[in-house]
């Protein structure tokens, strides 16, 4: 019996198998069989039709990777995983249960099977990709629903946070422009206005952190700007909320082309608010933008202790930074900031197709350099 | 007058108290609907805006204004602290600000909105 006609005539019998496994799956223990099988079925007859539906070499090669044909409407795998989500299953659970009716129809088959022929094994071996292809949509929709509902949750998240942010910022701006205070007051006024600015930007970092883990990268809207104007204004503000540094900044050549004015600002804030964090406070840092033919770099400089190698290459990446660390650092690590700013800074270089890179020596101190190409056709939005 | 409309009191007041020590005559409401019954008394030169309150949110405070007739508008600066907030495409508002914002770019805003009000024959009555 060919293993479609086998599915489509056991199918009551291969779902009571299934559902048993998938009663032991713990957000399954108290529902009920409609709920077992609900999707389960419906995937069994998709595969049924699609073993009697002939197949050449690359459409079994691409559906083994999970890269069959893509229906415009929802597939029963991906229906399924949507609901799976809702009954609070796990990744590994659906892939659990993909596991279960792929063992239920093989073993259940093979029983009826005496001596495996040619065509059986062909058989065999569509079932197990259309079963990948089903458990690869599944598990998509799975991940996509995640995403969404993670992104939506930090986005309220963000929201709830700077509202109130909003209204301590607000706030220590009354007091500041105050006179009649004593300075006292005007400095704690001061404190409170910066605090919260290192607030914004820990939440923004977290947020476009969050959302490039993700895949989806941060977003940019070029636009003709100038670099120079943008690292005058960022040279500036870090001078105002940081009197006691001394910031040089050197600019030469033009500095014009298309990239994102806020994200550059960003960007360039985020790896001068590193070297003060990082720099030794005594020391200048020193700030550099240089127009070259085809790309502009922008530089920081500052003297601070040689950092090892091994932790130059997990710098722009924190959560690598963390994995890497031993036990006994980490419990350190919770005093420390999360250092997502300079994960920032790649993530905005890379959507403009820069590059930036770290070097730290004894002589030169911490470099961090930002490589950006001055046009890239498709970002010319101003002339489109 | 500068209407504030912002379901969080502490924000619309200390917003409020920044326009104040310019010399501005500010209000404050603390919801959609409060804003309206504000406004049906007395009409503001500028709205000031959350995009997000519970009962009326800014964007529908500004397209209700924005449909009234001419001499019942005013400018609408709207505010969030979301930053995937857009506001639809099509949506009439004059000005935008993300919180948190500083205060210079709060005062440029209402300056530059209480002059378009103005150059529009809809003449500023606030005292600054």
């Amino acid at each position: 019996m060919r293993l479609s006609t086998f599915i489509r005539s056991n199918l009551e019998s291969i779902l009571q198998e299934w559902e048993e496994f998938a009663s032991t799956l713990e957000p399954l223990v108290n529902a009920n069989k409609k709920e077992l099988r609900d999707h389960a079925a419906a995937v069994l007859q998709v595969i049924a039709a699609d073993l009697d539906t002939p197949q050449a070499e690359h459409e079994s090669i691409a559906k083994s990777k999970g890269l069959g044909p893509q229906a415009e409407d929802d597939t029963p795998a991906e229906t399924h995983a949507a609901d799976r989500v809702a009954a609070g299953f796990t990744g590994e659970q659906v892939m659990a249960e993909y596991r279960a009716l792929r063992s239920s129809v093989l073993r259940l088959w093979t029983c009826q099977v005496a001596v495996m022929s040619a065509g059986d094994i062909q058989d065999m071996v569509r079932f197990n990709e259309a079963i990948d292809q089903a458990q690869t949509e599944s598990m998509a929709r799975y991940a996509k629903m995640l995403r969404e509902a993670q992104n939506l949750f930090l986005a309220i998240l963000g929201h709830d946070v700077r509202t109130p942010l909003g209204a301590i910022s607000m706030g220590a701006q009354v007091l500041l422009q105050d006179q009649t205070l004593p300075s006292k007051a005007l400095k704690v006024g001061l404190r409170i206005f910066n605090s919260s600015k290192r607030m914004d930007a820990i939440v923004r970092d977290l947020l476009d952190f969050s959302t490039s883990h993700l895949g989806d990268g941060i977003p940019v809207d070029p636009h003709t700007v100038d670099l120079s104007e943008i690292c005058h204004g960022v040279v500036e503000e870090a001078k105002t909320f940081h009197p006691d540094r001394k910031i040089d900044l050197t600019i030469e050549g033009n500095a014009t082309g298309a990239w994102d004015e806020a994200r550059m600002a960003q960007a360039f804030s985020n790896l001068i608010s590193n070297a003060i964090q990082h720099g030794r406070p005594d020391s200048a840092i020193k700030v550099s933008l240089r127009g070259y033919l085809d790309e502009v770099v922008y530089e920081v400089r500052n003297e601070a202790e040689v950092i090892p190698p091994a932790k130059l290459r997990t710098l722009f990446d924190p959560v690598k930074r963390f994995a890497i660390r031993p036990p006994s650092e980490r419990v350190a690590s919770g005093t420390q900031n999360l250092g997502l700013g300079l994960y920032v800074v790649k993530q905005i270089i890379a959507a403009h197709e820069g590059e930036v890179s770290v070097n730290s020596s004894e002589d030169d101190g911490v470099v961090f350099s930002a490589r950006l190409p001055r046009v890239t056709p498709h970002r010319r939005n101003d002339d489109q | 007058m500068i209407l504030i409309a912002d379901d969080d009191s502490d924000f619309a007041e200390n917003c409020s108290m920044m326009l104040e020590s310019y010399g501005y005559d500010v209000s404050v409401a603390l919801s959609g609907s409060e804003a309206l019954a504000s406004i049906s008394g007395r009409q503001p030169d500028l709205l000031i805006s959350d995009c997000c309150m519970p009962d009326i949110s800014g964007v529908e405070l500004s397209e209700q204004i924005k449909a009234r007739p001419v001499g019942g508008r005013f400018p609408v600066l709207l505010m969030s602290g979301s930053l995937q907030c857009r506001v639809a495409s099509g949506t009439s508002y004059d000005g935008f600000l993300r919180k948190p914002f500083l205060a210079e770019d709060l005062l440029l805003e209402v300056r530059k909105l209480l002059q378009k009000s103005a150059a529009a024959g809809h003449e500023y009555k606030g005292n600054e």
